[in-house]
Formats: structure tokens, C-alpha cells, sequence
């Protein structure tokens, strides 16, 4: 599987997946030959070619619906998932009345949450503790509250062991609940039962980057006003009025990252329950390895995101050490500030894996991560 | 490579010029927002030289060792000497040429190589210069 990523050749030892995954040769290959042979717009020539990529391009989105269990007609095509998250927060919150308010957990990157705090005037915090379990949501919601901005996992945290239970409770109040799958959508398969939105990169997921999904249900995309107006989103348009075409194609004005659809489909590929387990497994052996040593400090409990710190040395310098040793990981404030702040943990190191990562690897990482506080002379 | 040499890691845990200057004449901040550091600077004046410096805040060894080395480079100069000082050091940090200029500040020479970690060594020599100009 390591040979599928050409990346990994060049012998860096990458632990920085949950920024952006490494790519396999089938997604790159998909991308080089569309822009060799297959360019094209979509749903705007009458010639072979054009037709051709139409076809690929709901390929790609019926293979997507299917994986993620739902229909064709629910899948838009985006450029991330902030540009997913911006067009939810947009649409929704102009449906909402003057004193209606939103809630929005305290995991949140700043893509699920700048975005809401921009839209919405009334927006309440869900908080969370270091482990990442969330408090009730029961207690917050109140006959004002409309919506739920979630992540299905946090970017700093990993894994949120109340997930599942707390969008439950958000969708029986009758709430929209709105996911963030950006860091889950690499390392499980989501049921859609209880979220009526659901946003992505396909970056994370060993896709290209530029693209991404918005899944939306049919009924609720119906009412979803666009966020951009431009080509191929209108069915009929004269001077004073317009028709807006129907979703999703509403929903995807001006000319999409096709090349990147094209290679987006190739990376389901790689989300099969045996890479899930793979990367679990590792990440559990590298929270187990690093509890061990006294001088580090966990944050979060499970998933494929690790983060810690080594007790007086600043992340920056962790991960300057560990570069010099070809590791690639992330340390700062991993766009989600408020968090770190209210958890009083400032910035921190983040070791984020997937199932390309080996044994092997860990055991370095341990290793030069235990000597850290001398290279620094502590 | 172990940019973290002796010359860095003095400068970072124990700092010639940690803490504030009761009475500072000139008080600036260098922030580095990327990674969320914010150092304050504080200067004394005495005739038209720089006769007291200091700073706080927290942050990587890297940026510590940057502000102790960069006002130990500026104390005891006038202003145009100080600024002449900043200028030489940003000068080498871009070409890699001048060293023999820049006295301690030579302990930055393997950061150097690591472009991520500009800002965290270039941000107080810079906020001296711009001080200057505001």
C-alpha cells in the first residue's frame, strides 16, 4: 500500500495527515489524464468530449452518494469544506428569525465556526473538556435554537466520544444539525442518520485539493438559497428575473475543479475498514508509546489525531527537531485558537496519522521525542 | 543538524535581557501571529544612546533567542546605529553574506536553512525597524 504513494519515496516520515493527506498514484494519475486527454467543461458542450466528462463527473458523484449512502441529487460538488460550511452558514442563517440562535461547539476549527459567528448574531457555545468528550447539549437548547454546527471529530482533539449521542439529541429537539467531517471522513464511515448536512475536503481523504462534497437532503436543498450565482446554476435567465436550476447543480456555479472530481472518486478507494483499523491501531500504539514518557502531556483519547506537548519546550521547537529527523508534524494553534484558549493549552504539537504510517516510524518518533528536552538543554 | 545550538539555547533559558525597563522611553511589540507570540519590547533612553533593554512575552526558543540577541546587538547604540544593526542582520538572514557583521546573531545560521522558521527569528529585528519609521 506504502508503493501507491510516491510521496512517501521521498523518505519523509509523514504525521501531518490531518492538514492534508499524501495522494496515490490512482488520484494523480486520474488528474494528469484528465488535463491530458479528457479536458472539457461539463454541461456546456455538444461535443463528444464534453458529453464524456458529464458522464465522469456523475460517476463520481454516484460512487460518492453511494459510499456515503445517500443519492446522486444530495452530493455537491465544492471546493473544500469551508466553501461547503460558507454556503450552509449563508443559506441557513437567512432563513432564521431575528432571535433565533445557533450552537456551535467549542471544537471547532475555524471553518465551522468564523463562518457561523459572521451569519448568525446569536451564537452559543457547546464547550468541551480536554478529552474532547462534549457537555450536554440538552441543557442548551432552548424553543430559539436552530441549528447544530458540529465536527464529527476535531482537528486538535481527535475522536469526540459524545458525537454520535449529542447530534442525536440535537436532531430528536429538532434542530438542523450541520457535520464537519473534514478530519472524520479519512478514518470512518459516518451514518448520515441524524445529520441533515455534511461537509468535506477532498484534501484529507487522499484526493486533490481544491475539491470537496456538501451532502445535503434533497427537501432541505430545496429551500437552501445559493451562496454564488454564475454559469450553469440557472435553468433561465431574463432581464429581471431567473430560474434556479435544480440542486445540485444550483449549488455549483461557474466552472468546477473537475479534474479534481475526477480524482476526488479515486480516493474513496482507500476508505475501506482495513485502513480504518490500520490507522487506529497505530495512532493507539503512539498515544500509548508517548503516554509513557513523563515529560509529555496528552491532549484528546482516541482517534488518528495525537496531540501533546513536552512540558517547558514550545511546540515550534518540537516540531523543528523532529524536521531535522524528516518528521512532518503540525504544531500551533491548528486553526481552532479558541479552543486552545479556553482549555488553557496554547499551542500544541499535533502527530496526525493514517494507515501509511508504519510501526516503524512510531518507534523513531518515540525515540527522538524523548530526547527533545536535552537537545534543548533541559 | 541541531539548529538548536549552545549560543541559541543560552540566549533562550537564560536570557541576558528578560523583563520590563521601569520607566522605558519606547515600549513596541513584535507579534507573530502564525504561531500566536506576542513580545513586548521596552527601551530606555539616555543621551540619544539606548541605554536600557528588555522584553517579555512567551514563545519558541527560537523567537526568545532572536529578541536577546537582537537587543543586546541595539543596547548602548544611538538609534541609527541600532537600526544599522537590524539592517545588517535582515540583510544576512535574506543573502546569507555579511556575517562578520552580526556578531552572535551567526547562531541563526542552520534556522536559516528552514524557511518555516523565519518569522520566528526575523519578526523583533523587524518591529525595531518599523518602529523606527512609525
Amino acid at each position: 500500500m506504502r508503493e501507491d504513494f510516491p510521496q512517501l519515496q521521498t523518505g519523509i516520515r509523514y504525521f501531518d495527515n490531518a492538514v492534508t493527506s499524501l495522494k496515490p498514484l490512482s488520484v494523480i494519475e486520474a488528474t494528469d489524464n484528465f488535463y491530458r486527454t479528457q479536458n472539457a467543461n461539463s454541461r456546456r458542450g455538444l461535443y463528444k468530449l464534453s458529453a464524456e466528462v458529464d458522464q465522469k463527473i456523475e460517476a463520481a458523484r454516484a460512487k460518492i452518494a453511494n459510499y456515503l449512502g445517500t443519492n446522486p441529487d444530495e452530493i455537491i460538488f465544492t471546493h473544500g469544506a469551508t466553501e461547503g460550511l460558507n454556503i450552509l452558514a449563508n443559506g441557513l442563517c437567512d432563513q432564521l428569525g431575528e432571535n433565533d440562535e445557533i450552537i456551535v461547539t467549542r471544537l471547532e476549527h475555524h471553518s465551522n465556526l468564523l463562518p457561523w459567528r459572521q451569519h448568525c448574531k446569536h451564537v452559543k457555545i457547546l464547550e468541551c473538556g480536554r478529552n474532547g468528550n462534549l457537555a450536554d447539549i440538552s441543557d442548551m437548547i432552548t424553543p430559539r435554537t436552530k441549528i447544530l454546527a458540529i465536527s464529527a471529530e476535531s482537528n486538535v482533539l481527535g475522536e469526540i466520544s459524545n458525537f454520535e449521542e449529542t447530534i442525536r439529541k440535537a436532531k430528536a429537539a429538532g434542530l438542523t444539525v450541520v457535520v464537519d467531517a473534514a478530519q472524520a471522513i479519512a478514518h470512518r464511515k459516518l451514518s448520515l442518520e441524524n445529520i441533515d448536512f455534511l461537509a468535506f475536503s477532498g484534501h484529507k481523504m487522499y484526493g486533490p485539493m481544491g475539491v470537496g462534497v456538501l451532502r445535503g437532503k434533497r427537501e432541505l436543498l430545496q429551500k437552501l438559497p445559493p451562496l454564488f450565482y454564475g454559469g450553469e446554476m440557472v435553468d433561465e435567465v431574463h432581464d429581471g428575473s431567473l430560474e434556479l436550476a435544480a440542486p445540485p447543480f444550483r449549488f455549483e456555479a461557474g466552472t468546477q475543479n473537475l479534474a479534481g472530481i475526477i480524482g476526488l472518486e479515486k480516493a474513496f478507494d482507500y476508505l475501506t475498514p482495513e485502513n480504518f483499523k490500520k490507522e487506529q491501531k497505530l495512532a493507539t500504539l503512539l498515544r500509548e508509546e508517548l503516554a509513557k514518557i513523563p515529560e509529555v502531556e496528552l491532549y484528546g483519547q482516541s482517534g488518528t489525531i495525537v496531540s501533546f506537548n513536552i512540558i517547558d519546550v514550545h511546540p515550534h521547537d518540537v516540531a523543528t527537531i523532529l524536521d531535522c529527523e524528516n518528521f512532518a508534524i503540525r504544531a500551533g494553534y491548528h486553526c481552532a485558537q479558541p479552543l486552545l484558549e479556553k482549555l488553557k493549552i496554547g499551542p500544541c504539537c499535533r502527530a496526525s496519522l493514517s494507515f501509511y504510517n508504519n510501526e516503524s516510524e512510531i518507534e523513531d518518533f518515540i525515540k527522538l521525542t524523548k530526547t527533545i528536552r536535552t537537545r534543548m538543554g533541559l | 543538524m541541531n539548529p538548536y545550538n549552545e549560543i541559541l539555547l543560552d540566549h533562550s533559558s537564560h536570557p541576558l535581557h528578560r523583563g520590563e525597563v521601569a520607566d522605558a522611553d519606547i515600549i513596541f511589540e513584535a507579534k507573530n501571529a502564525s504561531c500566536g507570540d506576542n513580545i513586548k519590547l521596552y527601551l530606555k533612553l539616555a543621551n540619544n544612546k539606548i541605554s536600557e533593554v528588555g522584553f517579555t512575552g512567551v514563545g519558541c526558543a527560537v523567537s526568545q533567542a532572536s529578541a536577546d540577541i537582537m537587543l543586546d546587538s541595539i543596547v548602548g547604540k544611538d538609534y541609527a546605529e541600532a537600526e544599522q544593526a537590524c539592517k545588517d542582520f535582515l540583510d544576512y538572514w535574506q543573502s546569507g553574506e555579511g556575517a562578520e557583521k552580526i556578531g552572535e546573531a551567526e547562531a541563526f545560521a542552520d534556522i536559516r536553512m528552514m524557511p518555516a522558521r523565519a518569522k520566528c527569528v526575523t519578526t523583533v529585528w523587524r518591529s525595531f525597524i518599523s518602529r523606527q519609521n512609525a
